[in-house]
């Protein structure tokens, strides 16, 4: 039964064509034969026929008003929304609507993604820092966590423990350092929670930096799907 | 339909693109009629199609130098899709869509039709009715197979040309067509009242 319908659709998609002539005389005459036994497709052949008959009755159109352009228009001034853009090919006149409307999803997107990133540097740099020896710490370990300075620092209180004053002692040996003396002698900083990498603390706190992380990247995810869908 | 242009485009064509605006504006009064038809036929709206027009007409003018070919009035259509397609996506960026209820706005679809000094024989009537009645019909397909059977059965255009305008293939095109007018004969079977003239109707009483 079933390829009896499948030819039937392959006749039914030929009405269009023969009726507008273009196909060829073979194909023409092929389905001339099969409509003059198929009253589904004479139908839809009369039917067509008719279609393209009322459309080349119905009146002609004209236009309400003269549309001159006058030197104004000629010469190119700005006008309101319209823009001087001359639409030459379908592709690139699609890609500009929606080209507009894409940027501030875009810079939006980028933003998360920035914040993703930054996100993943301060559960990286933590994790690492959680797997060395703790207790003695040299100037360069102290130039580190300068550099990490604001990330540590929103990171830093989750953690728990006495964040503020470990950093203030970090910088301060730095400006030291800075200064032209002597690197100082390692010197034991308490890194509080660090010291004991495993403690119950220190897991929510890279737990709670995951779900950040995670959260980011589900709203990254979430907003490029939608741009996608404005495009499309 | 137009396969070949005007003549006399070429030369209107040339002192165009030397700057020469009386010139260019022959051109729009030669087209300007057509250029509208389409643009109010796919957006089914006046307004949007007098600006969709005045737009065409502008963007012609600027790159009238970059013109090449024989056939004016092909490339003022494909200018002029383009333009019904950017006030289609703004429409539909706007959240506005077109309704069977108002397809020319306000009242106004008589101005559609030709002066009432034609009207009088009944069939004429008869054809004017059912051309209104096709042109709300349009306005229910999917803005592509509105634009390929505008494009084909309103102003004649071959599968090709129409290819070119709208910048796909003929296979695109053939397969708007059919299933545009597959919806078309649809909704015309689906309520014959409307359509007095439709000789079906008369062929199954």
């Amino acid at each position: 039964m079933k390829w009896i319908w499948d030819r039937h659709t392959r006749w039914a998609a030929q009405v269009d064509p023969y009726v507008d002539g273009v196909l060829s005389p073979a194909e023409a005459a092929a389905f001339e034969a099969h409509s003059s036994r198929c009253a589904r497709c004479e139908t839809a052949v009369a039917d067509t026929q008719a279609l393209k008959a009322a459309f080349a009755a119905a009146p002609s159109v004209e236009a309400p008003r003269s549309f001159r352009l006058t030197p104004e228009m000629a010469a190119g001034r700005e006008r309101a929304g319209g823009g001087g853009r001359v639409p030459m090919t379908a592709g690139r006149a699609a890609g500009v609507g929606a080209a507009a409307m894409a940027v501030p999803i875009r810079v939006a997107g980028t933003t998360a993604l920035a914040a993703a990133i930054a996100l993943a540097a301060v559960v990286s740099l933590d994790l690492s820092r959680s797997g060395e020896q703790v207790g003695t710490f040299g100037a360069s370990e102290m130039r580190t966590a300068e550099e990490r300075g604001p990330s540590v620092d929103s990171a830093a209180p989750m953690a728990g423990g006495e964040p503020d004053e470990t950093l203030a002692a970090g910088d301060k040996d730095n400006e030291a350092d800075g200064a032209g003396v002597a690197a100082p002698a390692a010197q034991p900083v308490d890194y509080g929670p660090k010291q004991d990498g495993q403690s119950p603390a220190w897991l929510v706190a890279q737990i709670a930096l995951a779900i950040v992380l995670a959260g980011s990247l589900g709203v990254m995810a979430v907003i490029w799907t939608r741009n996608r869908r404005t495009i499309a | 339909m137009d396969g070949t242009g005007r003549p006399g485009d070429e030369e209107l064509v040339r002192l165009a693109a030397a700057g020469d605006l009386d010139a260019f504006n022959r051109v729009v009064d030669a087209y300007q009629d057509s250029v509208f038809a389409l643009c109010v036929r796919v957006l089914g709206d006046r307004h949007a199609a007098e600006d969709a027009t005045q737009e065409t007409f502008i963007s012609a003018y600027r790159a009238i130098g970059r013109f090449e070919g024989a056939n004016l009035k092909a490339w003022l259509f494909r200018i002029a899709v383009n333009q019904c397609r950017d006030e289609l996506r703004r429409r539909k960026r706007k959240g506005q869509a077109i309704s069977i209820d108002t397809p020319f706005d306000d009242g106004e679809e008589s101005r559609l039709d030709v002066p009432d000094a034609a009207a009088g024989a009944p069939e004429l009537v008869e054809q004017r009715e059912l051309g209104a009645a096709l042109n709300a019909l349009l306005l229910l397909l999917p803005d592509d197979q509105r634009e390929a059977v505008v494009l084909v059965d309103v102003h004649g255009y071959p599968y090709e040309e129409v290819a070119a305008m709208t910048g796909t293939s003929v296979g695109t095109v053939k397969s708007r067509i059919f299933r545009g007018r597959e919806k078309l004969r649809a909704l015309i079977s689906a309520r014959p009242e409307l359509f007095p003239g439709w000789p079906r109707q008369d062929r199954q009483r």
